[in-house]
């Protein structure tokens, strides 16, 4: 029994990544500080992708002034739906979706009058959702959540998190909402984590933060073996975006619209860990399988 | 890295053993705190008047060590007593004076709770004395009341009465109270509680007697200190009703006499004045070799030695913390903060520092709710919650003015400009992810917080790190090799417990 104890804890050694290794071997020694503000501030990040001409959300406008709201939001009169966001969030915190109808804006089925929009902005450039820091609000063009994900679970925005390391990709998940993650698909806000077969594109298992599961735990539509639309789109926009930035070791967040295809959200210096348990797989053996053996010291 | 890191752990432990080996060595390296040079300051005041002044000088027992220096006086024993004798005729005024060193220890007994009781007999230790009443009828019945037939063994009978004349009010009057007194006015002084004390075991023909010496600290001052020791199987035993030792005593006690004594007796009708001039004494600095002898920098330039202590344990509490980050994976907020509330602690108190810290944190997190819900922006939301945490001070210290509960000045200053980061990172946290996350963090820090306060408040850390100063670059050379170590946290463990089996 305790060779057993002994064993599997020497497998863990060897195939999960902890978060010192992450820290030493991965962030600094594959991504140097200065260019994490490619990461940290998403005008920048779209700054970059639209110079590579790689798809990510169309930005409207951005706002970096107080006294420009007025006037740059009267020119977003002429689209339908539009998401607000700071440049500088996390953790999904000061994101407005707003559609228009009739003249109005509502943010689901609650109308919102100019004002309320105003002070929503002035608040991002305040740096409520910032930390104290200024910030800039991004407009950007709002996405349709491809249909395959409609299927398996209707509300919010499922996204795909892709990690990269030295533009190779190392391992992908899904990020399901669920009813309890209220929309959002972040794994520690309740959303469910599936694994992705990088060489199929199909959906391993779900993992919601205890335990693992093949279908949906609200409504119930399978997960496990169904193939995720636009793969290889997904696979040749992360090479593209590794390649794009100075940064070597990168979590790419992709949506996939109906109509347009994959896009990437935004990219993310430092990674969680968490995506090992959604492929039931380490990080280390996955380095080491994809980017050849010794690549990370085991 | 790795050579700096092992030259900045190997070379000071070298050093160190270098300083150990060739230094002379003493019993008490590792406490310098409790060795004392004691000087008797006397001093006789006459017109051509013959005087003869008498006091008593320590001897070595289990607890302390003496080394008398030569004396202008005559030394004589008197039964378990060693005595001292001035005599002479004063022309004016004259200076009387002896010193010895003082090295003592802490001395702890442990009563087998199966001694029964048996009363004594034949033995003047049982006998009342003017002073000690213990054949009063007051005495007796009280006696009789603590410790009733039915009591048999010893030690519950000890505990009785040590609770009953500890728990009496205290005073600090100098004036000779008796067994008797102190009963009646419920409140006495060190002489009258343990006159008391000792009356009622010899009301039960319990052997006990009265100890005198001083309480040895780094001061000149007059303050004499008495306690008792009670006869419990072959041993005499220790008890401090006043201070609150229950069969033991600590190493800064100078027992200078057995026996209901006066600690001076001399020739009435002279001018007479006296002081003890009590120096702490360092005597194991290691000081050949020493690059920086930081006692001697205590001792002679005066410089405090407990903001030095903290300048100099703060790397060891940051190492301590990086340690549960990054080998345990204990959640904590920030670095430093764990070891800045660890000091708190150790000032305050670590029950109060406990309830004080955590008032702060809920009220913080309740005062969130509404702030975020009136869309208060960040920085003067902060400005808010440390007004508020400054009006919980002044409450707070209100309190501990007026009950004396603790020193309102040590609740003042420090703590607070801690409370106030503390409770800005908190804020942050319930802000950034759930009020339970913030909490859960929360704990996770007072873990980290008291094992650092329970290491750091280690006299024995603290002289060892003022005595080898070099010791600091160990922990620099520690600090790197962890930055560089990419093992699996301890709560990694169970976190990617799924994926050892897979």
């Amino acid at each position: 029994m305790f060779t057993s104890i002994f064993k599997s804890k020497k497998k863990l050694e060897n195939s999960a990544l902890g978060i010192n290794q992450r820290n030493v071997d991965l962030i600094n020694t594959l991504n140097q500080r200065k260019h994490y503000k490619y990461a940290d501030d998403k005008s920048l990040t779209k700054k970059v992708l639209e110079s590579k001409e790689l798809a990510c959300p169309k930005t409207y406008t951005l706002i970096s002034r107080i006294g420009d709201i007025e006037e740059k939001w009267r020119s977003m009169n002429e689209y339908n739906s539009l998401v607000i966001k700071p440049a500088q969030g996390s953790g999904g915190g000061g994101i407005l979706l707003l559609t228009q109808k009739e003249g109005l804006w509502y943010k689901g089925d609650k109308a919102l009058n100019d004002n309320q929009i105003f002070s929503h902005i002035a608040n991002i450039i305040f740096g409520v959702y910032s930390f104290g820091d200024t910030d800039k609000a991004i407009i950007e063009e709002c996405i349709n959540p491809h249909s395959f994900f409609a299927e398996i679970y209707p509300d919010g925005v499922p996204d795909v998190r892709i990690i990269t390391v030295n533009g190779t990709l190392a391992m992908g998940m899904l990020r399901l909402p669920t009813d309890q993650s209220d929309g959002k698909a972040n794994l520690h806000q309740g959303g469910l984590g599936v694994g992705i077969n990088l060489d199929k594109g199909t959906l391993t298992q779900a993992y919601n933060g205890s335990e693992f599961t093949d279908l949906h735990p609200d409504s119930g539509k399978p997960i496990t073996g169904q193939k995720l639309p636009f793969w290889n789109e997904i696979v040749e926009l992360s090479k593209d975006v590794s390649a794009a930035f100075p940064l070597n070791y990168l979590g790419i967040d992709i949506v996939l619209d109906q109509h347009l295809g994959p896009m990437v959200l935004e990219i993310n210096v430092r990674p969680g860990l968490s995506i090992q348990l959604a492929n039931k797989t380490g990080l280390k053996d996955a380095i080491n399988e994809r980017l050849g053996k010794n690549s990370l010291q085991g | 890295m790795k050579l700096t890191a092992y030259t900045l752990i190997l070379l000071p432990l070298l050093w160190i053993g270098l300083r150990v080996v060739i230094n002379p060595k003493t019993d008490n390296g590792l406490n310098p705190n409790q060795h004392f040079e004691v000087t008797y300051d006397f001093s006789v005041n006459g017109n051509n008047q013959s005087y003869t002044v008498d006091t008593y000088l320590p001897v070595n027992t289990l607890r302390q060590t003496i080394t008398q220096q030569p004396s202008s006086g005559q030394i004589w024993f008197n039964d378990e007593n060693q005595k001292l004798t001035w005599k002479g005729i004063a022309t004016g005024e004259e200076e009387l004076s002896h010193s010895f060193l003082f090295d003592g220890k802490h001395l702890k007994f442990t009563i087998d709770p199966s001694i029964e009781y048996k009363p004594a007999f034949n033995t003047p230790f049982i006998e009342p004395t003017s002073l000690i009443q213990s054949d009063h009828t007051s005495i007796k019945t009280l006696a009789e009341n603590l410790a009733p037939q039915s009591m048999s063994s010893v030690k519950d009978i000890a505990r009785s009465f040590y609770d009953f004349v500890y728990q009496m009010p205290s005073n600090s009057t100098d004036e000779l109270t008796d067994a008797l007194t102190a009963l009646n006015r419920y409140e006495a002084s060190c002489n009258g509680k343990s006159r008391l004390l000792v009356s009622l075991f010899r009301a039960k023909d319990i052997p006990a007697r009265m100890v005198g010496g001083i309480i040895l600290e780094d001061i000149r001052k007059k303050t004499s200190h008495g306690w008792i020791e009670v006869k419990i199987g072959d041993q005499w035993v220790p008890f401090d009703p006043l201070n609150g030792h229950f069969a033991e005593l600590p190493a800064h006690y100078l027992e200078l006499h057995k026996g209901d004594n006066f600690l001076i007796t001399r020739t009435k009708n002279i001018g007479f004045d006296y002081f003890y001039n009590i120096e702490a004494k360092r005597v194991n600095h290691y000081p050949v070799l020493s690059i920086l002898n930081l006692w001697d920098v205590i001792d002679e330039a005066g410089l405090p030695k407990k903001p030095l202590t903290l300048l100099l344990i703060l790397p060891i509490g940051a190492f301590l913390v990086s340690v549960f980050k990054n080998v345990v994976g204990l959640k904590t907020f920030g670095v430093f903060l764990p070891v800045l509330i660890a000091f708190a602690f150790m000032e305050i108190g670590i029950f109060t520092g406990l309830i004080y810290f955590s008032v702060i944190i809920v009220l913080i997190g309740l005062l969130n709710f509404p702030l975020e819900k009136w869309g208060i922006l960040h920085t003067p939301k902060i400005g808010f919650m440390l007004t508020v945490v400054a009006v919980y001070c002044l409450i707070g210290m209100y309190i501990f003015f007026k009950t004396g509960w603790i020193d309102p000045s040590k609740a003042l200053v420090f703590p607070t400009i801690i409370l106030t980061m503390m409770a800005e990172k908190f804020a942050r946290k319930v802000e950034e992810d759930s009020l339970k996350e913030a909490l859960n963090t929360y704990t996770q820090t007072l873990i980290a917080t008291l094992i650092c306060a329970w290491v750091l408040s280690s006299e024995l850390i603290q002289n060892l790190i003022i005595t080898f100063p070099e010791a600091l670059l160990v922990f620099a050379g520690l600090s790197l090799l962890l930055g560089k170590w990419i093992g699996l946290r301890f709560t990694e463990y169970s976190r990617f417990n799924a994926l050892a089996g897979a």
